[in-house]
């Protein structure tokens, strides 16, 4: 059966059926030739699956992404972060990387995070010389981070999928995400003065003390949702759905950049978009109950602990297997279809399962730069008006800087679920 | 004919899209209250929580459509793009056909699987998990139609994926 449903889901999968009927089709058919269930099983499982209170919020979080996305909070926080940090040599490539990490403190997409930044950074870093599909790079690898730092949508996947609290992942994914940024900082400085781009990066910045005022309400939204969630004042869940409401507040009158005739488009928009990983959640728990049920995770488990002779080696192979697994398919998918096979095994090495499932998103979140396909790879394109093919060249050093953060990450748990056991 | 059945069809999806829409700002705000009167109170209503977790269970399903006639149902078309352009068609035609399929079960034992379900209740709520249970047929059915509009628009030639979302 376990044969059965992986050749259905990898024969759809490049058919290019659309990931949730690739799964939820692959489980259907394996149920109906390679086993006695009933097919009653599909709406039940699919239904149950969405049936959770932790998982609402990833439409909430989507919806609040959207917002801020019209609502000028990025406007805002680039100046910002300009202001801050953009007088030196490199300042607004430097800007861009740390954007990205404030954005992704309340939004849990990167490609929310791409859009929302990249749209005022891209043409800014244009604006000063730096080569076009560099700007494009720097912003797509930098918004990564919207899925590390949380909130975060695939983090909530992993927890929801493995029984893990989101609370927890949470908290681990803070240090790795800073560690990335500042790994990315270093690198955009040392590029800069390496080939002697963003000499005038500190023009046109605005005072600190009059862009912090400005930005003052945005940047209140992390200290609201990361404060609020760590402090126990409420769960993700319910700080997504605060969030939402004071992301409209703020940029319905506060900013103003958001009217009422707008609301429904923002809404629909939303809807459709966590609709569509909603139903890719559905059909991967139908997915999962077999997988689990098939006894798989134990199969894996027993040839895993005779191939690999520690948890060092275990560790390089997952690496390995999600940074492929990563530069072809949808984060979503490959965290809901592989957390539930490979949790188990982690586990039987001894790994802590929230840091492996901060290991799990850092190495997907990479895959969402790493050509050919990477989400953020098309929306950076899409925003800077160029091929996607003609940010290749740029995108090596920001992969490795990534690639040996992941390495430290992986390797230096402490990183994650040190402060996650010492918070709670 | 072709034509009513078309502008039925659009008007389907735009029905159900903009429900959907509705049912995930009534989720929010339900939530969003929970967490006011948790303060102000005390102590949290949980029937908010389970209107709420319904909420977001019918506007997934109910979106499907919506999400299909967009594009924006998240297909990996790396291999598929590949392909010389009579060919992609067939695939195109086969990837329809499968999704159908998907959404025929869906239709069949949803409405099988609410029908079991009629018994039961949700609990604190005085409603039946059927309520619950039908988003899934409802959805699949109101899908089918934008799953069929997406199609007539690849066998002319004329998709236009709208921007990329996760």
């Amino acid at each position: 059966m376990n044969l059965g449903l992986a050749a259905f889901l990898i024969l759809f999968f490049a058919l290019s059926v659309p990931v949730a009927v690739s799964i939820g089709l692959a489980s259907i058919f394996s149920i109906h030739f390679f086993s006695n269930m009933p097919l009653l099983v599909v709406p039940q499982k699919m239904f149950t699956g969405l049936d959770s209170f932790p998982l609402m919020a990833v439409p909430f979080f989507i919806l609040a992404g959207v917002i801020m996305t019209h609502g000028g909070i990025s406007a805002r926080l680039v100046d910002f972060v300009k202001a801050l940090v953009g007088g030196v040599q490199g300042g607004l490539a430097s800007s861009c990387v740390l954007t990205c990490m404030i954005f992704a403190a309340i939004s849990g997409s990167s490609v929310a995070t791409t859009f929302a930044v990249g749209s005022i950074l891209i043409p800014a870093m244009v604006r000063h010389h730096y080569p076009v599909p560099m700007a494009a790079s720097i912003q797509a690898s930098s918004a990564e981070l919207g899925v590390i730092i949380p909130p975060s949508v695939p983090l909530i996947l992993y927890a929801v999928s493995t029984e893990t609290s989101v609370t927890r992942l949470f908290l681990a994914g803070l240090l790795p995400g800073l560690l990335v940024a500042a790994g990315l900082v270093i690198m955009v400085q040392v590029w800069c003065r390496l080939k002697g781009y963003g000499r005038e990066d500190g023009d046109s910045r605005a005072p600190l003390g009059q862009a912090t005022r400005r930005a003052f309400g945005a940047l209140m939204m992390p200290v609201i949702i990361i404060g609020g969630i760590y402090g126990g004042v409420f769960t993700p869940t319910e700080a997504a759905a605060v969030s939402v409401i004071y992301a409209l507040v703020l940029s319905m009158f506060v900013y103003r950049e958001i009217g009422l005739a707008e609301l429904p488009a923002l809404f629909r928009d939303a809807a459709r978009s966590s609709g569509a990983v909603m139903f890719i959640i559905a059909a991967a728990s139908l997915f999962s109950f077999l997988i689990s049920r098939s006894g798989l995770p134990a199969a894996v488990g027993d040839w895993a602990q005779g191939t690999f002779s520690s948890d060092i080696t275990f560790l390089l192979g997952i690496n390995l297997l999600l940074f492929v697994v990563g530069m072809f398919i949808e984060t979503s998918a490959a965290i809901l279809v592989l957390a539930p096979i490979l949790t188990p095994v982690a586990l039987s090495f001894g790994i802590d399962p929230v840091h492996f499932g901060i290991v799990i998103v850092v190495n997907l979140a990479l895959g969402m730069f790493t050509p050919p396909l990477g989400v953020n790879l098309f929306a950076a394109a899409q925003v800077a008006k160029i091929p996607v093919q003609r940010m290749f060249g740029s995108l090596l050093w920001p992969i490795l800087v990534v690639i040996a953060a992941l390495m430290v990450i992986t390797y230096v748990p402490l990183l994650s679920i040190g402060f996650a056991n010492w918070a709670i | 004919m072709l034509k009513a059945f078309t502008s039925a069809g659009e008007a389907a999806v735009r029905l159900t899209h903009n429900a959907a829409a509705l049912l995930l700002a009534i989720a929010t705000l339900l939530v969003f209250v929970q967490v006011v009167t948790r303060f102000v109170l005390g102590d949290a209503a949980v029937w908010s929580e389970l209107v709420a977790r319904g909420a977001i269970i019918w506007s997934t399903f109910l979106v499907a459509g919506a999400a299909f006639r967009a594009g924006t149902m998240i297909p990996i078309d790396f291999i598929r793009s590949l392909l010389p352009a009579p060919i992609q068609l067939w695939v195109v035609r086969l990837v329809t056909l499968l999704t159908l399929i998907f959404l025929g079960v869906l239709v069949w034992y949803g409405i099988l699987m609410a029908g079991r379900a009629q018994g039961q209740r949700v609990a604190m709520l005085d409603v039946s998990m059927a309520v619950f249970y039908a988003a899934i047929p409802f959805g699949a059915l109101c899908a089918i139609p934008g799953v069929l509009l997406r199609h007539r628009d690849a066998e002319r030639g004329s998709l236009h994926d709208e921007e990329i979302h996760e």
